[in-house]
């Protein structure tokens, strides 16, 4: 979506910026889906367009409905890289395996409402149901006690077991440097060998300026910048998280700079470092 | 790097084998693969911010597997994950249009276009002290354009401001709207027309290029 920047454009977006004012609330997305589909009045119809100009995300929506899936980024700085997509890949998997534990989501795609599976047609792979005969009806339950009695004696004897989430964690406080930008943090060096699944990071940002969102920029031992996340956000601790990829934690030495993003401008905030060592 | 064609056929694939009893965890990918960037670009167009898209595009995914058994290849696949992001979008906008958040993300682009923030968003700095008269010219400006954007007809009116205020391209117009691209030409040529002699004396030359 490209922008002008003549007055009229200017003068249009202040307008378009009185009405939505004016207007206040953007159509619904039933409102909008009802729209794409041809459902609406005439005069409802008008009404959504009425609001188009005013609430342009709501344009943008009618729009990738129309090309969904084909749905791109309409600013450049959305877009994802694949390692970017690789560690969402990875972070859904935690999520899956939660669910799971939590028996929301079955081999074969089940759902579980209410804790029970909901019926799912072919070409489903439904178990068979058996029904034992009364004559087997007291080994069985034999058995079964001594399998749940093994069991039981087996667990016992071995430790915890391993958390849903098996990626490193290290929390990172900013680094000392001259002037304000001063921290009391060090380098924080971890085995490559423990990073295999990523690596979570907590960035301390006790004292930093506040700011509606953070960036951080990855560089390496030579300055250059291998990586940048963007949008995070400061929790109620006083903290920013930030999950690196393992295609990011090769043996070795990483820069990592915090800038401040405000309303018309960002700022360096604060550096960390990390070393990675193999 | 697959095509789209290939994309598609290494989901349906995937959703069969997860619906013969296969591991999620190991076939899923493909079909994550194909709709997390369009899902989570969905979201992240429409101002969301960045990590509630993230959150949205993977609760939309995570249905889709909960609900994969349920799925017969009588709708396109595609469609149907569709389907799934609709109910994940009206309850995000019901959240977003009941919930009063403090310190709402405010995309960068808003702020600097001068536009409104949305509601609930934070506040901009102030900026530093206008020239009055400048000020005054920028008022008179918009008070005629926002008469003349009035008195046009809504389907014209809305291919206008989303050209000329928003600089969407006319092809994103028509697939917003659902007409074909020589519709969106024939009302911007046709306001243009309309607004030419009240607009041409307040923005002079700007006031035709904006309109193609």
């Amino acid at each position: 979506m490209n922008r002008g920047s003549g007055p009229l454009a200017a003068a249009a977006r202040a307008v378009l910026a009185r009405r939505r004012r004016e207007l206040v609330t953007p159509p619904s997305p039933e409102e909008l889906i009802a729209y794409h589909e041809g459902r609406l009045a005439p005069t409802e119809r008008e009404r959504v367009e009425r609001a188009l100009g005013a609430f342009p995300e709501a344009a943008r929506a009618l729009r990738d409905m129309a090309a969904f899936p084909a749905v791109a980024a309409d600013q450049p700085a959305d877009r994802l890289s694949p390692e970017q997509v690789a560690a969402r890949w990875q972070a859904f998997r935690r999520r899956l395996a939660g669910a799971r534990e939590a028996g929301e989501v079955e081999s074969g795609g089940a759902i579980a409402v209410g804790g029970a599976a909901a019926s799912s047609g072919p070409p489903v792979a439904r178990r068979r149901t058996f029904r034992p005969g009364l004559r087997w009806l007291i080994p069985a339950t034999i058995a079964a006690v001594v399998l749940l009695a093994a069991v039981a004696v087996w667990r016992s004897g071995r430790s915890a077991p391993r958390p849903a989430v098996n990626v490193a964690m290290a929390t990172l406080s900013p680094l000392p440097a001259p002037g304000e930008r001063g921290g009391a943090g060090r380098e924080v060096s971890l085995p490559a060998a423990e990073l295999r699944s990523g690596l979570l990071l907590r960035l301390d940002v006790v004292g930093v300026e506040r700011y509606s969102e953070y960036r951080l920029a990855v560089a390496g031992a030579e300055g250059r910048v291998s990586w940048r996340a963007s949008g995070l956000r400061r929790r109620p601790d006083d903290t920013l998280t930030v999950f690196l990829p393992p295609a990011l934690l090769a043996p070795g030495r990483y820069r990592l700079e915090l800038s401040g993003v405000g309303a018309r401008r960002e700022e360096a905030v604060e550096a960390y470092g990390l070393a990675v060592t193999p | 790097m697959r095509d789209a064609a290939e994309e598609l056929d290494a989901a349906e694939a995937a959703v069969r084998a997860i619906q013969a009893g296969g591991d999620p965890e190991i076939h899923f990918e493909a079909v994550f693969a194909r709709y997390y960037e369009p899902l989570y670009h969905f979201f992240r167009n429409q101002g969301y911010p960045e990590n509630d898209c993230d959150d949205l595009a993977q609760e939309t995914l995570l249905r889709v597997l909960q609900s994969l058994g349920g799925f017969r290849f009588d709708a396109a696949l595609d469609t149907w994950v569709f389907l799934i992001a609709r109910h994940v979008w009206n309850n995000a906008w019901r959240a977003r249009t009941t919930k009063k958040r403090r310190g709402i993300e405010l995309p960068l682009e808003e702020v600097a276009s001068g536009e409104e923030p949305s509601p609930g968003s934070a506040e901009p700095l102030p900026s530093p002290a206008p020239d009055p008269l400048a000020e005054a010219l920028a008022r008179e400006r918009e008070e005629v354009l926002f008469q003349a954007f009035a008195e046009l007809p809504p389907r014209m009116r809305a291919c206008v401001e989303l050209r000329v205020g928003h600089g969407l391209k006319q092809g994103e117009i028509a697939a917003a709207m659902q007409i074909t691209v020589e519709t969106v030409k024939t009302q911007l040529k046709a306001a243009r027309e309309r607004l030419r002699p009240r607009l041409a004396r307040y923005f002079g030359a700007d006031s035709e290029e904006p309109f193609t």
